[in-house]
């Protein structure tokens, strides 16, 4: 062998030891499982996906499963519980985690279910059939990479770091796919920090967890009292309102109006668009459901929406439209965004409801 | 275009493509061109200076070398007197006016370093210990070379033509050697020096209240492990660039820290500069044949003040100064009894970091009584800082005991795969620290 090859072998050798350790200790799920703090992002869809593959293992009976943000806060204890006394003959499960949106749920599922046949039906939640274009961008949400970085794959590689649009997040993205250590380096200091508290952490919140979070039920507070003057974009706020919700009212309800560029309405088809065609003749239904969208709701024509990427869906099932609108109000939300304990539980069981009967389960 | 950003990398990429694809004899040119537009990627503006320069001592290594007697000596000292008045104006102005005028001077990247790199060619040339450079491109290329441009290591012309003169392929040993120190080099600035660096400047830009004995001993331990780190792990990166493209370059750090006495420490630490002003300073002065204390004091006086213009440089030169000139009065500059003398050694070298590092002189006093009396206060580092601390010590240890032999291959393999393992865990990402020398 010449001394160049054997160079360039010794450079070669060294770079795969670097992806051996890092496969054998970030691609291999044992950090994951065993050390991710449990109250992170990255550490809760961790549990998530855990507790819904004891429900998978545990569950006899066929399974339905919801994706969603932290809005998609229904009891899906409290839903079996209904299912059972009306005899339907399916079980609900809840595979979405706060904070997450269409490309998170695409590595979900693929997590949860790689046969593709594991779920009789996903019920995906959206607050709007059409897209309306925010202030957020959702192809650069800088927290789908600490999200994402310990489902990715090899074969991720060429497409997921593509899909944000600003080079520093592509850069970042394809370093976490990668790199998956690069991408978990600040929680490996912070367990560092302090070793033994996070092992706690992680023991304790994994004890907790599957049933812990199944059992949840929302806080009770509702935010009735709120009311929106939309002519002269006046809040009126409940007694007990605070610095933090007359803020969230600002931002969420009262946002202003972004210029509409279609850009939501193609990110919500790329990402469906591989939802569907990952399930692609696999015999699992695909529905969408309407969230509530909110204690007040936003006078429809302040936005000109140019796109709806819901209803052109292709090989999905669309609910009812209008189904949920009678919960549209403030005595069934907690703030803003979320629903409180009586909402939640009345959607859990209209959801039940309409899963049945659209499919036909 | 720091060296540790992936600018960075596309560009010496880029750089790399080129020197390997073109033909030998346009390998200067393209070398050229490139550290030009590195130097001009930071300030455009700053290239005419950088060209002036060039243009200065080229004439002069001409003209010194075409005349004899005084002719010799009067193009030495226009060379040094221009120079000498480039450097004062720029870096100093400020320090000897006592800031009385109020104009913006911004400090040219790395003009210490190539100011000195030229001045030692130009009186090597007068000293008759080099041969005038007859073409104004390696002259260039010699100032300007993008790996040690802005940072050093100071290079002597004897050595940089030494490769360029009878310029070869880089062997398939000097490529894997230059891919291992700019790991190296990339490793101990991102994993240890930055890390290190968030410990120092959280004390040190602002000293907390309550801090004690504790906190200042470990943030001024913070950037003692910063400094260096930070500082030889570009000097490894340059000097892995340099192998890269064909170029050996001197060793710039040889373990400072396990130093046996602060003389040893001098022949450890930062080694193109203290050796440039043992050669051009020190021994001209009259080294120790005469007035040996004065010397040592002016030249350490004068190379604290080449790293900054401002008392705490002058005081930190001082301090070493008076210690060199103490163990040579008490005779222990030789480093015997090394178990027990380099922890004091690197006591007193941490000690003389404060003046450093601190802002200003009060800061650097009011941290000097912190480290000697005041409540015991918390440790600031982290319990992985120690980890980190403890793994750069075994690996200096261990490269003492080896002293450079060279590494079979599995090791660097190993080594390889261990540093970018390491990267990955500790680089600091979050935030741009720049390398602390580039500001000389």
């Amino acid at each position: 062998m010449s001394s160049i090859s054997r160079t360039a072998l010794t450079i070669a050798a060294g770079f795969g030891l670097f992806v051996s350790l890092d496969a054998a200790l970030f691609r291999s799920g044992y950090y994951a499982g065993r050390f991710l703090e449990p109250n992170s992002s990255a550490g809760m869809l961790q549990l998530t996906l855990k507790r819904e593959r004891l429900h998978q293992r545990d569950w006899p009976e066929p399974l339905v499963l919801t994706m969603g943000d932290s809005r998609m806060n229904y009891s899906p204890k409290l839903a079996n519980e209904y299912a059972a006394r009306q005899g339907y003959a399916f079980r609900i499960g809840h595979g979405g985690v706060a904070g997450t949106n269409p490309r998170c749920w695409y590595y979900i599922l693929r997590e949860l279910d790689p046969s593709a046949r594991r779920y009789r039906a996903i019920v995906f939640p959206v607050d709007d059939y059409d897209d309306e274009d925010t202030y957020i961008d959702y192809r650069d949400y800088p927290i789908d990479i600490h999200y994402l970085a310990p489902l990715l794959r090899w074969s991720d590689i060429p497409e997921y770091p593509r899909s944000y649009a600003t080079p520093r997040y592509m850069q970042e993205a394809w370093r976490g796919a990668l790199f998956k250590g690069a991408a978990l380096q600040a929680d490996l200091l912070a367990l560092l920090r302090d070793p033994r508290k996070r092992l706690r952490d992680v023991q304790e919140v994994g004890d907790w967890w599957p049933n812990g979070s199944y059992d949840y039920l929302e806080d009770e507070r509702s935010v009735a009292g709120l009311s929106i003057d939309w002519k002269t974009k006046a809040a009126t706020y409940p007694p007990w309102a605070d610095e933090s919700f007359k803020q969230t009212v600002q931002t969420v309800l009262l946002r202003g109006v972004a210029p509409q560029t279609g850009v939501y309405g193609r990110y919500r088809a790329y990402w469906f668009g591989k939802i569907r065609n990952y399930y692609a003749g696999s015999g699992t239904k695909l529905l969408f459901v309407k969230l509530p969208r909110g204690p007040v709701i936003r006078p429809a024509d302040w936005v000109k929406k140019v796109s709806s990427s819901v209803r052109e869906a292709r090989g999905f099932v669309l609910g009812d439209e209008h189904r949920y609108e009678e919960l549209e109000k403030p005595e069934f939300f907690r703030d803003a965004l979320h629903m409180n304990r009586a909402g939640a539980a009345r959607y859990g069981e209209m959801l039940m409801d309409e899963v049945k009967a659209k499919l036909a389960l | 275009m720091l060296f540790n950003t992936l600018a960075f990398f596309e560009f010496l990429a880029v750089v790399l493509a080129g020197f390997y694809l073109l033909p030998l004899t346009f390998r200067k040119y393209w070398l050229l061109g490139a550290s030009y537009f590195f130097y001009g990627a930071w300030n455009v503006k700053f290239l005419w200076l950088l060209g002036g320069v060039t243009a200065l001592d080229f004439a002069a290594g001409l003209w010194i070398a075409r005349s004899e007697g005084q002719g010799r000596k009067f193009g030495l000292i226009v060379s040094l007197a221009a120079n000498l008045s480039v450097l004062a104006f720029f870096k100093y102005f400020h320090f000897l006016t006592a800031h009385r005028f109020e104009i913006d001077i911004v400090l040219p990247i790395g003009i210490s370093f190539h100011i000195f790199q030229s001045m030692s060619y130009v009186v090597d040339v007068y000293r008759r210990e080099q041969d005038a450079v007859r073409n104004p491109i390696d002259y260039a290329l010699f100032l300007a070379f993008f790996p040690q441009l802005v940072a050093g290591p100071i290079v002597r012309a004897k050595t940089f033509f030494a490769d360029l003169y009878p310029w070869r392929r880089p062997s398939a040993a000097d490529v894997l050697r230059g891919v291992f120190l700019l790991a190296l080099g990339l490793t101990k600035k991102m994993a240890f020096a930055d890390n290190f660096a968030k410990v120092s400047d959280a004390f040190f830009n602002s000293i907390p209240s309550g801090a004690g004995i504790l906190d200042a001993w470990t943030a001024t331990l913070a950037f003692g492990l910063q400094i260096y780190f930070d500082f030889s792990g570009y000097t490894d990166m340059a000097i892995g660039m340099a192998k890269l493209l064909g170029f050996h370059f001197p060793v710039n750090f040889r373990r400072p820290y396990l130093a046996g006495s602060i003389t040893d420490f001098w022949r450890r630490w930062h080694i193109s500069l203290s050796t440039w002003l043992r050669d051009y300073l020190y021994i001209p002065l009259g080294g120790n044949r005469h007035h040996t204390y004065r010397n040592l004091m002016l030249t350490m006086l004068l190379g604290g003040l080449w790293h900054g213009a401002s008392w705490n440089f002058v005081i930190w030169g001082g301090y070493h100064g008076a210690l060199l000139a103490l163990e040579r009065v008490l005779g222990l500059g030789e480093p015997r009894w090394r178990i027990l003398r380099t922890p004091l050694t690197f006591a007193l070298v941490l000690i003389g970091w404060v003046f450093f590092r601190a802002p200003a002189v009060e800061s650097a006093w009011a941290t000097l009584q912190l480290l000697l009396v005041g409540p015991l206060g918390k440790s600031a580092f982290e319990p992985w800082h120690w980890g980190l601390f403890g793994v750069a010590f075994v690996y200096a240890v261990v490269e003492e005991w080896r002293d450079r032999e060279e590494l079979p291959a599995v090791a660097y393999a190993l080594l390889l795969g261990l540093m970018f393992f390491v990267l990955e865990i500790f680089a600091v990402t979050d935030v741009e620290i720049p390398f602390v020398y580039f500001q000389f």
